[in-house]
């Protein structure tokens, strides 16, 4: 009888530890395939937080170069203004018109019809350089002289000032 | 371009063309100043014109690389 008992009890014995190994392996594996599937979710948000940086980053980069860009751009545009004051203080425009007043004419005609094609040029006209003087300003047979930029033969009445239309 | 020595013949000639003498007429400093102010005009106008191309290259290049990178998949 006693054999019985202590047969009884080894089975008990082994079949508890055989069912904590199987439940031990069971919830392993469950876990293991848990972390598995949450590291992929992690790596598929550490590329996600990566890829956003590198375009951050690079439009961090991107945005300093085209400011920079733009400051150039907004300086070189006072070039022109800058340059016209340094020049008007050198000349002395009355003493040339007293002196030849024809020729400072010209020479006025011509920097404006320039100034004219530049500002054209500058605000999407293909033509920029080619293209005519405007009507408005007065052709060289007129001023006489110094029309040495300008192209005297041709003219643009397109934007012509003198022609008020009234109604 | 008119000055004290030729203004007589200006308004012959003028009157011969126009009929009646009557001018709009500018000093040189006035000149001066309207020339400054055409320029501080075709500096505004280039500024601008400057910073709009700035905007549009800001917004279109995320875009871009967004095509970019879509068509190398």
């Amino acid at each position: 009888m006693t054999r019985v008992y202590i047969f009884l009890l080894v089975v008990g014995l082994l079949g508890g530890v055989g069912f904590g190994a199987w439940k031990y392996y069971t919830d392993t594996q469950q876990r293991i395939q848990t972390l598995a599937e949450n590291n992929a979710k992690l790596e598929t948000a550490l590329e996600t937080s990566e890829a956003s940086i590198n375009a951050l980053q690079e439009q961090a980069v991107q945005t300093a170069k085209l400011t920079s860009e733009l400051q150039g751009k907004l300086q070189a545009a006072e070039q022109y203004g800058d340059n016209l004051r340094k020049r008007l203080r050198q000349l002395d425009l009355n003493a040339d018109a007293l002196a030849n007043p024809k020729q400072l004419e010209g020479r006025m005609n011509a920097a404006t019809a320039k100034l004219w094609r530049e500002i054209m040029g500058e605000t999407g006209n293909s033509a920029g350089s080619k293209s005519p003087d405007p009507e408005w300003l007065q052709p060289l047979a007129e001023t006489g002289a110094g029309d040495q930029n300008s192209n005297p033969g041709s003219t643009d009445n397109s934007t012509d000032s003198s022609q008020t239309k009234t109604n | 371009m008119v000055n004290k020595d030729n203004i007589d013949q200006f308004v012959k000639d003028f009157t011969a063309k126009h009929g009646e003498f009557a001018v709009v007429s500018l000093s040189i400093d006035s000149y001066e100043n309207l020339a400054l102010n055409i320029a501080d005009l075709r500096r505004y106008i280039n500024q601008q014109n400057d910073i709009i191309v700035y905007y549009e290259d800001s917004m279109k290049q995320p875009t871009e690389e967004k095509k970019t990178d879509g068509n190398a998949q």
